[in-house]
């Protein structure tokens, strides 16, 4: 099996750390991981604002990259749901995961060489749970589940726990985050309250950007809880 | 007219009322979460309630021709308007040859949509809206923030106050209760001296030529069975085509609503009371345009429940009145771009595609795809501000050239690492309230080259 | 060219799409207990449920519920030629209850006229405890072919929570109901 390393833009420059716990963890499982040298960006931040007619050279830029492989993983569930949706190559759509739902589906890990010994505040993103379905949803009459939560019940040591309102959105919505400003970081304050309600050490999530957003909201308030990627837990000794 | 963001960003001022507005809306859609799973055939409700409405937007002519035939047939008279104008002059018509100077009217987003209130006013009618909600909000000269709940946005203490100026309340009495009561006598008048009445209309039976008109108060049904002329307004898209598919939408509506198990009466109109006249003015102001369009269909099958309201998380933290529109929530947002596009450009992007919407929606409109679909569409007539476009080209050029966008990145990430003011000013708006991310040393792509 | 044809001309000018009715919704499991589940879903819309073995039970359990009250049976209504407005307590037969939401079907069959049941202060409904169905779905099997000129669901007393969600009986209809299973 073929695996390619997608690793969006905004992770490659401001978050190297989750690109390289994800790396780390695949090999861990025994994959031999490729990463494409000229990868740049999906095209969601394009597509989202409404210029999905402008990701051409971005789509072919990406299908270059990664054409050869059998399996696309990413560790960001947003631009995962935006290649599969809105590739145009079905090769490419069939072929990209999010990096839990491969570990899950794919690969199918039962065991896991992770310790992690804190109490964490589960964050399920809108496009991995809504859309990827990583998760249950609240809204729908469903029996509960979440691959996030299988993963990390193979780390030894960590407890986590869900916020109220377990998946309400946090407010990032990629341009939006600027765009409608008052109202992106009021739904984000609100969201990191409820985490820390829980008296958490971390949030953890699945989507670098909803991380980063609840991140700057955390630092303005100087608040000492950090954020991690799951692949961080999942990929520490 | 402020647009959404600027006007959200007044309503969120009121940090105290936001938390209010925020935790009410969420405790309706508790309630709904609550009821909706006591029902193990939920989901297949949903199924088929918007397989009905599919069915029914393909045959859409049949339906309203036999809607026609049947209602003529059971003594209502019907009338038919291309646009909110038609709308208008045809309500008023009736209204001038019935020598009518007051009316009173139970809600109707439609006629919210077709401004009816202001049209009538000019034309020397005074409407008296009867559900309550909506008499608070016209007693203060404003307009429904949600389709289910109007007064939404208000408290206790703006009613107070409102009705001590127009009801003579005692001022400073606020008391839920109280104010119910001083609103069911002052209303009573009206009902009983109307000569007519107007109402919406929730679903159109075209097997029967019958409508059904739910409300909690009992306005609809005070209203249309004391006066003597009774209009129905509605849009094309109400019609269904079986009385026992009812079943299917009755379930659903006052669930996804409200939490309730039924709403309290669901009256079916099926003929006029002897004396009575009874007319309906079916109205298409706009759908069989939406109709033609593939990717927004699906926007017609609404049954306006406003469950899609309760769970946005923009909508419950910015208010009604920020979407300036008659219907606001993720179904205005999708609804309102095909009345004008420009005047509504900012609309199908206060969202951040969470798609709660489309979950909770009981006839599964795509309400979050819809919204991408219409950032496309108006994006492609050149609605965007300049500087947004410039910008996303600029993205655009970037990320299809992978060497321009390591410089790029790595200046980005020089900028901040040693002049963060730069970036952390007013004038980037992530700034304002939330830090930057750390710049990490070096990225991704140049520690992986070194590590080999 | 009228604005009918126009809309029609609009409807007729689209590409013919077959999608086929899904049919008649079957629901999941039918309930055990349907009397049990409607005095259940009577409790949560807020009517007063009342189980009566017969007309003078009914009657005794009426005047503790409604003391000072004068009581109007539809038929006296007509007869006497009443001004709705002054009946306080009007007692109606309802055809059948559904269990899942506490509603019953009225239809001008059964009403002295069509405002009675909203325009009176209190309202009592007679429902045969054998005439209880489990469903909506179940109602309308019930309804077919019998097309009232007027019908209505009716669950529960008048209410609106327009004022801070605040929950109030009694909004513009009945300020109570009472239901008689007999
Ligand atoms: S779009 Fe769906 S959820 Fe929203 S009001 Fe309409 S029917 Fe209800």
């Amino acid at each position: 099996m073929r695996v390619a390393l997608f690793v969006p833009c905004y992770v490659d420059q401001f978050y190297p750390q989750v690109a390289i716990a994800s790396l780390e963890l695949l090999e861990k499982l025994g994959i031999e991981v490729h990463v494409p040298s000229n990868q740049t960006c999906c095209g969601q931040p394009m597509a989202n604002s409404g210029f999905a007619s402008s990701t051409e050279g971005c789509d072919t830029n990406f299908f270059k990259n990664f054409e050869g492989f059998d399996y696309i993983v990413g560790p960001t569930g947003s631009c995962i749901l935006h290649l599969k949706e809105h590739h145009p190559s079905e090769k490419i759509r069939k072929s990209v995961f999010e990096i839990c739902e491969f570990l899950v589906d794919v690969l199918k890990v039962k065991s896991l060489s992770a310790n992690f010994p804190h109490k964490i505040g589960l964050h399920q993103s809108c496009h991995g749970q809504r859309f990827l379905r990583l998760s249950s949803m609240t809204e729908l009459n469903e029996a509960p589940f979440s691959k996030l939560a299988q993963l990390l019940d193979l780390v030894k040591g960590v407890e986590y726990v869900y916020p109220e309102r377990a998946d309400e959105c946090c407010g990032f919505g990629g341009t939006f985050c600027v765009t409608e400003e008052a109202v992106s970081v009021r739904m984000g304050q609100d969201r990191v309250e409820s985490h820390l309600k829980n008296e958490i050490e971390f949030i953890v999530g699945g989507d670098t950007s909803c991380l980063m957003h609840m991140e700057g909201i955390l630092k303005r308030k100087g608040s000492k809880v950090q954020v991690k990627h799951i692949v961080e837990i999942l990929n520490h000794a | 007219m402020l647009n959404h963001a600027e006007a959200s960003e007044k309503f969120i001022e009121d940090a105290e009322r936001t938390t209010w507005h925020d935790e009410t809306l969420w405790f309706v859609r508790s309630k709904r979460d609550k009821v909706s799973k006591l029902l193990p055939e939920w989901e297949a409700l949903r199924e088929q309630a918007s397989s009905i409405k599919d069915h029914t937007l393909a045959n859409l002519g049949q339906y309203l021709e036999e809607f026609e035939t049947k209602a003529q047939k059971n003594g209502i008279i019907v009338h038919w308007a291309k646009d909110a104008q038609e709308h208008n002059e045809i309500v008023h018509s009736i209204i001038s040859k019935h020598g009518g100077k007051a009316l009173v009217k139970s809600k109707s987003m439609l006629t919210e949509e077709c401004h009816l209130n202001e049209f009538l006013t000019k034309k020397g009618v005074e409407v008296v809206d009867t559900d309550l909600g909506e008499r608070i909000v016209q007693f203060r000269n404003e307009v429904p923030s949600h389709i289910v709940l109007p007064a939404i946005h208000l408290k206790k203490e703006d009613v107070g106050e409102t009705f001590h100026e127009f009801l003579g309340t005692p001022k400073g009495n606020k008391d839920p209760q109280f104010l119910t009561e001083a609103a069911r006598q002052h209303l009573r008048g009206y009902f009983l001296g109307a000569n007519v009445a107007i109402t919406g209309v929730n679903f159109a039976v075209a097997e029967t030529g019958e409508f059904v008109v739910c409300t909690n108060e009992g306005n609809a049904d005070m209203g249309a069975h004391l006066a003597k002329v009774h209009i129905a307004c509605m849009g094309i898209e109400k019609m269904i085509p079986k009385r026992k598919d009812l079943g299917v939408f009755l379930r659903l509506l006052a669930r996804s609503a409200t939490g309730q198990l039924i709403t309290t009466y669901s009256s079916h109109f099926a003929k006029p009371r002897e004396g009575q006249e009874m007319h309906i003015v079916l109205v298409d102001n706009g759908r069989t345009r939406q109709l033609a369009r593939d990717e927004f269909r699906n926007s017609l099958k609404c049954i306006r429940c406003a469950a899609c309201f309760n769970t946005c998380p923009v909508y419950r933290r910015s208010g009604g009145h920020s979407y300036h529109q008659p219907v606001a929530g993720p179904i205005g947002s999708i609804l309102a771009p095909n009345f004008d596009k420009s005047a509504n450009v900012d609309l199908p992007f206060a969202s951040t595609l969470c798609g709660s919407c489309s979950n909770v929606c009981p006839v599964k409109i795509n309400i979050h795809e819809q919204l991408w679909f219409w950032r496309q569409d108006l994006m492609k007539e050149g609605l965007a501000p300049l500087g947004k476009s410039l910008s996303m080209k600029g993205m655009a050029f970037v990320f299809s050239n992978p060497t321009i966008f390591r410089m790029a990145g790595y200046m980005g990430r020089l900028v901040m690492r040693f002049a963060p003011f730069i970036v952390n000013n007013s004038f980037n708006p992530w700034f304002k309230q939330r830090e930057m991310p750390d710049a990490p040393k070096e990225s991704f792509q140049s520690w992986y080259k070194n590590r080999k | 060219m009228s604005s009918r044809s126009e809309i029609f001309g609009a409807i007729q000018a689209l590409e013919k799409r077959e999608i086929d009715h899904p049919g008649d919704f079957k629901s999941y499991k039918a309930t055990q207990d349907v009397v049990g589940d409607f005095k259940n879903s009577l409790s949560i819309v807020g009517a007063i449920c009342v189980d009566a073995e017969n007309k003078q039970e009914a009657a005794t359990r009426l005047s503790e519920i409604y003391p000072d009250l004068l009581r109007y049976t539809s038929h006296e209504v007509v007869s006497n030629g009443l001004d709705l407005e002054a009946v306080d307590v009007l007692e109606i037969d309802g055809m059948f209850g559904v269990a899942e939401n506490g509603a019953i079907w009225l239809s001008d069959q059964f009403l002295p006229n069509r405002v009675a049941p909203f325009i009176c202060q209190h309202l009592v409904i007679y429902v045969a405890k054998s005439e209880i169905v489990a469903t909506l779905h179940e109602a309308y099997e019930r309804l077919d072919g019998n097309y009232a000129d007027f019908g209505l669901f009716l669950s529960g007393p008048s209410k609106t929570a327009d004022i801070e969600q605040s929950l109030v009986i009694g909004a513009h209809g009945a300020r109570s109901l009472t239901i008689i299973l007999v």
